[in-house]
């Protein structure tokens, strides 16, 4: 199977349809379960020697060597914890979830986003490091609490005084509820040379940006895995188009 | 000043206590076990620029700090105790973060070992050998590699959790259906000897593993090639770290492979406490390095 684009995503997630749509080949792996037959093997010099799985759904496995791109959008609960569960549950889940961060480092094609250890272990620190990163680079202030915020903040109940936009591929689209005075968008679009370096730095080819007007911008908030709960359908698309361009 | 942070119990902590009292350099402890008797403030009154002030026992908030050493404790026993830790930890990790002092490490940096194959990958791009490695949820796949090596396999935790790596025997070989609950990594068995080499800062310490006990530790570059102790330094320095425990198993001839690095190594394991190598040029570096003008004050 050649130039397979693999979607890793809920059912019904919006961007992962748009983002469908336009590749050649998709596979849509929608179960929050590593899939089966799932094997990486490295070689002596750490290069990916070999690799399948077998998604959701298939009966043959697909080479990992065969795929031309990743979308990684995993569900709200793909990767929660299991609070009240025993000691071995918790190893097993731990176990799992390093197994889905050794997956994606290992694919050998562009995967959007390509989630480190950090991501997985400690999201709210992960985010935190990033928009200090962020604010650092661009020499803008970081709002005090902002950057510890938990993420998947629907934007409907945002605070009304922050501006959001996303950083998809090299480009800068406004967030829905932004539409109409994309201020944000066009100060972060006039940046993207700095923004390019940052986000291939961290590996992010996709991001959801919080600011708030003070002097200034000052990053509250960076989402490497943004929901797009409240966004319409106009923004999903450009987004989409643009994902599929970077994954295809 | 130092400030250290962690338990006093933590037999690497009090070692390192230990010296710089013995040195005279100035320092304080924040003891993460009574962390809700601290009160760390961020953009503390009275002062111009932004910053954390650290109150509480031993803490006068007045104190400007050069440099942070940071070993969290950890004992809940529960997830939801575990929970409640992580919540009192945030101002202490916001300071962390951001903190212009030097960190010893920071712990934002600290998760590459979290993921042992893709840190593999990472040591093998800057130069190391490594194990030939499959991780995997397939038994099928699995026996295939432990028949292609002739069994000289050895099976291991994918993640950072304590794992005891074994070789593969007739027991692991029954048990593989298990593999489809969960994942494990396998790796080629390397001949050879286990030797630590810890990082601190530009210097580099081997302590080489005989039957299962640490011989003498000692400079890194009279007991390994040069350029292993490079990429040692390497290695660190990539993970944005400034301490750091390689693991590597190497034969008599000197060459080495790579098994992990651990960005917060228990180093008191592997000198003699007689002869502290590691823990004085922890000390001094932290002494060496501090950063002025500070953020923090204790």
């Amino acid at each position: 199977m050649m130039g397979t684009t693999l979607v890793l995503a809920p059912p019904g997630d919006r961007l992962a349809a748009a983002v469908c749509r336009r590749v050649a080949h998709p596979i849509w792996h929608s179960r929050g379960r590593l899939p089966e037959a799932l094997g990486i093997e490295l070689d002596p010099q750490g290069r990916l020697l070999g690799g399948q799985f077998t998604p959701a759904r298939a009966r043959l496995p697909v080479r990992l060597a065969d795929l031309t791109g990743v979308l990684f959008r995993p569900g709200p609960l793909w990767f929660a914890g299991r609070a009240a569960s025993s000691p071995a549950r918790r190893f097993i889940d731990y176990e799992i979830k390093a197994t889905w961060a050794a997956w994606l480092a290992a694919l050998p094609c562009p995967v959007v986003n390509r989630m480190g250890p950090s991501w997985f272990v400690d999201p709210q620190g992960y985010r935190a490091h990033l928009a200090a990163d962020l604010a650092r680079r661009l020499c803008l202030a970081l709002h005090p609490d902002g950057a510890w915020k938990q993420s998947r903040r629907a934007l409907r109940t945002r605070a009304a005084s922050i501006r959001s936009a996303y950083w998809v591929g090299g480009e800068v689209l406004a967030a829905s509820a932004d539409a109409g005075e994309p201020v944000l968008a066009a100060d972060l679009q006039a940046r993207a040379a700095t923004l390019n370096q940052w986000a291939a730095a961290a590996g992010l080819s996709w991001v959801r940006i919080d600011c708030v007007a003070a002097d200034g911008w000052a990053i509250d908030g960076v989402d490497p895995m943004p929901s797009m709960a409240g966004e319409g359908d106009a923004l999903l698309d450009a987004a989409g188009a643009r994902l599929a361009k970077v994954i295809e | 000043m130092i400030l250290l942070i962690g338990a006093p119990v933590d037999p690497a902590l009090a070692r390192l206590r230990l010296l710089l009292r013995q040195t005279g350099a100035q320092h304080v402890l924040l003891d993460e076990r009574a962390l809700h008797d601290y009160a760390i403030e961020d953009r503390p009154a009275g002062t111009a620029m932004p910053g954390w002030s650290i109150r509480g026992p031993n803490c006068t908030g007045r104190r400007p700090v050069g440099a942070v050493f940071v070993r969290h404790w950890a004992d809940a026993a529960s997830p939801a105790a575990l929970a409640a830790e992580h919540r009192r930890r945030q101002p202490l990790r916001s300071m962390l973060l951001a903190t212009n002092c030097l960190v010893v490490n920071r712990p934002s940096q600290a998760w590459a070992n979290f993921c042992k194959p893709a840190q593999l990958a990472a040591l093998a791009a800057l130069g190391f050998e490594v194990p030939r490695t499959l991780v995997s949820n397939d038994p099928r796949a699995a026996l295939q590699f432990v028949l292609q090596l002739e069994g000289r396999v050895v099976v291991k935790g994918v993640s950072s959790a304590k794992t005891f790596p074994r070789v593969v025997g007739p027991w692991h070989i029954q048990r593989m259906h298990r593999l489809r609950q969960c994942p494990a990594q396998f790796q080629e068995l390397i001949d050879g000897d286990d030797v630590r080499v810890t990082v601190v800062g530009e210097r580099a310490f081997a302590t080489r593993m005989l039957a299962g006990q640490p011989a003498r530790a000692g400079a890194a570059d009279a007991a390994l090639p040069l350029e292993i102790v490079q990429r040692c330094l390497s290695a660190t320095r990539a993970e944005g770290l400034v301490m750091s425990g390689i693991d590597l198993r190497c034969d008599a001839q000197g060459h080495c492979h790579a098994l992990e690095l651990n960005p917060f190594p228990k180093w008191t394991h592997y000198e003699r406490r007689e002869d502290p190598v590691i823990t004085e040029q922890l000390a001094r570096y932290l002494a060496d390095n501090q950063n002025a003008p500070s953020d923090v004050w204790a």
